[in-house]
């Protein structure tokens, strides 16, 4: 497996929206560093603006001022070696497809130009990513014919099919249930494990920032730069069980959620 | 990874939906299947076999009075007279012909409008210019009456075919116009990040992700526009030229073979019915996801 070479650097990045003629700053001056092979957590109170910095790192928005650079490019589009995994998964995935063919779709926009090329290399993509994420059963089934949970999975593996070296993820398990949210966790664990990506996840659960993470970033509750940078040194493998009653766990959780409630 | 979480959903949600799978209060099962009468009456109640009966008993009135002289016009023939000559009209003369030259300029209008109506709708919600170029015109041009429109038509494609077509294309056209460009600019912000993210190109976002997007839109415009076509196409016939099902109707009438005419009218009824049949039979094949998510 390919080491992960892109870093990415954000540089007092600031945005503002205009609504109604009103100007609205929802950040300022954000500055970030996310080492190759890390795996990064940004929290923050709802509304801080989060969500908009996630999609400025992946060129999804213009930062009105300030850079950002994914592996020393600047990014101006979704950078090549980036996938996002969206909150929404039942509109991000295409609901004409089926399963396998939602798969193939990343299998057909990879990350490297010399990924899966031809049938038969898309077609190993496809069975290798569906196994991955235990799908396989399903594979000629539509992604609205299965659980929130299990779309979210199919949503996954379209990304692995692509090949990426950077997951980014907005509250990717928001929407599903609290056992399925668990067991997405865990595969994106081990897949970050396996295949040493780089991830970001933008989410509102301090717990799951705790557990899954190496570093949490607080973001300010009005945009304005970034309150802290929490590196969250539990052991390694993590379990949903006992790696949440560790005191160290809960020592972590309990600074974090100060620093985002208060 | 662990199953667990996940497989009990779709597993839960099929289980309503398969008839077949045992009751788990037998019960209630039982009782289910002691009284099939009336809930079969009640489920008849509400499919299309109530419309059909209804037209049944309609055309048997209609017969009754027609027979038994209760009502009696020169302009209202006995029905079992008017499918006699039903009969004889398929077996020899030119209402199968008329049938055919009919279909033939609807298809080639149909499928020009449908064409040019896809690409244009689609390239007006992906170009902003497209958009600024041809929505003052489409909406100058699309509230004008096409029998006004067919008098310049006359001038420029004469009255035979390029005519009619001309006029069928441009009656047709608007339904599937504004609904590919409705359907087009509604794809959904994640679609659209999604193909971003994959970047996909222009086209490839086009043809992978708009257009397939906004078929079921397309389809509702597709299938106005053929009711439409089929419109213009019998008063085309009316208007000009001598020969297809518009002509054979009002030439029927104009030479008082009452019947004729009423034989022309059935058959135009029944070839709109099967050309909708057929269109829903296709829609329902290519939208079935669109069909199956609605419910799912």
């Amino acid at each position: 497996m390919r080491a992960p070479t892109a870093d990415v650097v954000a540089e007092s990045v600031s945005k503002c929206f205009q609504v109604h003629g009103r100007t609205i700053q929802a950040l300022s001056d954000v500055s970030l560093r996310l080492e190759p092979g890390s795996f990064v957590s940004i929290v923050g109170r709802s509304g801080c603006g989060k969500s908009t910095l996630l999609r400025i790192l992946c060129g999804l928005a213009k930062p009105t001022s300030g850079t950002v650079s994914v592996g020393g490019q600047p990014v101006a589009a979704p950078p090549r070696q980036m996938r996002y995994l969206f909150q929404d998964y039942a509109q991000s995935l295409l609901p004409w497809k089926t399963v396998e063919a939602n798969i193939e779709f990343g299998a057909r926009h990879p990350c490297t130009p010399e990924g899966a090329a031809g049938p038969a290399a898309r077609r190993a993509v496809v069975e290798r990513s569906l196994q991955t994420i235990e799908l396989t059963h399903t594979a000629k089934r539509y992604p609205w014919e299965l659980s929130g949970g299990m779309q979210q999975r199919v949503a996954i593996g379209r990304l692995l099919a692509s090949d990426p070296q950077i997951l980014l993820m907005d509250e990717p398990f928001s929407a599903v249930d609290a056992l399925s949210r668990a067991n997405l966790q865990d595969v994106v664990l081990r897949l970050w494990e396996e295949l040493r990506l780089t991830v970001v996840l933008v989410t509102h659960d301090i717990d799951e920032a705790v557990y899954l993470s190496e570093r949490v970033i607080v973001v300010n509750a009005t945009g304005n730069g970034i309150d802290a940078d929490v590196a969250i040194d539990l052991p390694r493998p993590r379990a949903q069980v006992e790696t949440r009653e560790l005191p160290a766990y809960l020592d972590l959780r309990r600074r974090l959620l100060r620093l985002v409630l208060d | 990874m662990t199953d667990t979480a996940d497989t009990a959903g779709p597993a839960a949600r099929a289980e309503p939906a398969a008839p077949s799978a045992p009751p788990r209060l037998p019960a209630i099962g039982a009782r289910a299947v002691t009284r099939p009468g009336p809930g079969t009456a009640r489920r008849l109640a509400g499919t299309r076999l109530v419309g059909i009966v209804f037209i049944a008993l309609l055309l048997g009135l209609w017969q009754l009075l027609t027979a038994t002289k209760i009502y009696q016009s020169p302009n209202v023939p006995e029905l079992s007279a008017i499918f006699i000559r039903w009969y004889e009209d398929v077996r020899s003369g030119p209402l199968v012909s008329d049938v055919l030259v009919l279909l033939r300029t609807t298809a080639i209008g149909f499928a020009l409008a449908a064409v040019v109506g896809i690409v244009l709708g689609v390239l007006m919600a992906r170009i902003p210019f497209v958009w600024a170029l041809l929505e003052p015109v489409i909406e100058l041009l699309r509230p004008i009456p096409i029998a006004a429109f067919i008098p310049i038509l006359v001038l420029f494609l004469g009255i035979e075919d390029k005519m009619k077509i001309g006029a069928i294309f441009f009656a047709g056209i608007f339904p599937v116009l504004l609904n590919s460009y409705a359907g087009a600019s509604s794809v959904s912000p994640s679609m659209r990040d999604t193909a971003r993210t994959f970047r996909l190109s222009w086209f490839e976002t086009t043809k992978e992700i708009v257009v397939p997007a906004a078929a079921p839109l397309i389809f509702v415009g597709l299938r106005i526009s053929m009711s439409i076509c089929l419109i213009i196409a019998v008063v085309a016939e009316m208007i000009a030229g001598n020969n297809g099902l518009g002509y054979f109707i009002l030439n029927s009438e104009q030479m008082f073979d009452i019947q004729d005419m009423y034989v022309g009218i059935f058959t135009i009824a029944l070839v709109g019915y099967l050309l909708n049949f057929v269109f829903l039979l296709i829609e329902k094949t290519v939208l079935r996801w669109h069909y199956g998510s609605l419910r799912g």
